[in-house]
């Protein structure tokens, strides 16, 4: 069914398939750590920082791929209420990839604390210290964190539709292969 | 409580803390801080800590600091001690209730009006 001309490119793919790991992992990370006062908290903080700076540029990275060769287009015969859902979806993904580790940054520059990637990089604060800024952009972590939760399991399910049920080419174009 | 105050209660020599450092031994627990070390383990002076003053617990400049015990400088790391990232993660639950609660967020508790440890 699919057609050759309508894939992501090889790197494209990769990258997504990347990233899809990664911000998955991130997520189970972001809600274990601060549900835990064990020695995970301090391990998986530990994995945190490094690993959302590493989506903050694959992410912009990506940008700059989609802008060099633009992603097939959707079905013709697709809805238009589903076609603005999933160009709205893609553009969200897209922003809270970019927003959640910039904001995290901030909010660790604006709590005073060192934004450290390891033990030797040293990132530099973004933001002055200052308390009521930490606390916004503390829960704003958390809320934006859980719109991008919501956001990737109806890309998962928008995945699975176009794959299972409509069976357009839609999934396949990701993918490499047809289903 | 001023210095003043604790001064006339205690004496002064409590203002003048010395700090020293206990050089373990191989084998000496270092993830458990309730079983102690043998009393001959040679210890290091590194320093006095002198109390000087003291601030309004409000309006002082430590009310917006996180004392997270494991962040720490270079050359020094936290122990095994299970006690250190529990602490560490309650810590950073009670900075984010006490900014928000600064910052007025809602559902945080609005703050008190009367300074602590006075009745």
């Amino acid at each position: 069914m699919s057609n050759p001309t309508q894939q992501f490119s090889p790197l494209a793919r990769l990258v997504h398939w990347l990233m899809a790991a990664m911000i998955l992992t991130m997520l189970f990370i972001g809600v274990g750590m601060v549900a835990t006062v064990s020695e995970w908290h301090t391990w998986l903080l530990r994995i945190h920082r490094p690993l959302g700076i590493a989506i903050l540029l694959l992410a912009i990275a990506r940008l700059a791929l989609r802008a060099r060769r633009p992603p097939p287009p959707l079905p013709a015969d697709l809805p238009a209420l589903q076609k603005l859902a999933a160009h709205a979806s893609h553009w969200l993904l897209y922003v809270l990839m970019i927003a959640l580790p910039l904001i995290g940054w901030a909010m660790l520059s604006a709590g005073g604390y060192p934004v450290m990637l390891g033990t030797a990089v040293h990132l530099p604060p973004i933001s002055p210290a200052s308390p009521l800024a930490f606390a916004i952009l503390r829960h704003l972590h958390t809320w934006l964190a859980m719109l991008l939760f919501v956001t990737f399991l109806a890309h998962l399910a928008a995945a699975l539709y176009h794959g299972l049920i409509r069976r357009d080419g839609v999934l396949a174009s990701m993918l490499g292969r047809p289903l | 409580m001023t210095l003043t105050t604790w001064t006339a209660i205690c004496g002064s020599a409590w203002r003048r803390l010395p700090c020293a450092g206990t050089l373990a031994r191989a084998g000496d627990p270092i993830d458990d801080a309730a079983r102690e070390w043998p009393a001959d383990r040679p210890t290091v002076d590194v320093g006095t800590l002198v109390l000087t003053g003291t601030e309004p617990q409000q309006s002082g400049p430590c009310r917006d600091i996180n004392y997270d015990p494991t962040v720490l400088p270079n050359g020094i790391q936290a122990s095994g001690d299970p006690l250190l990232p529990a602490r560490s993660a309650a810590y950073a639950d009670s900075y984010l209730r006490r900014t928000s609660e600064e910052a007025h967020f809602p559902g945080s508790p609005t703050a008190a009006t009367k300074p602590y440890g006075r009745s």
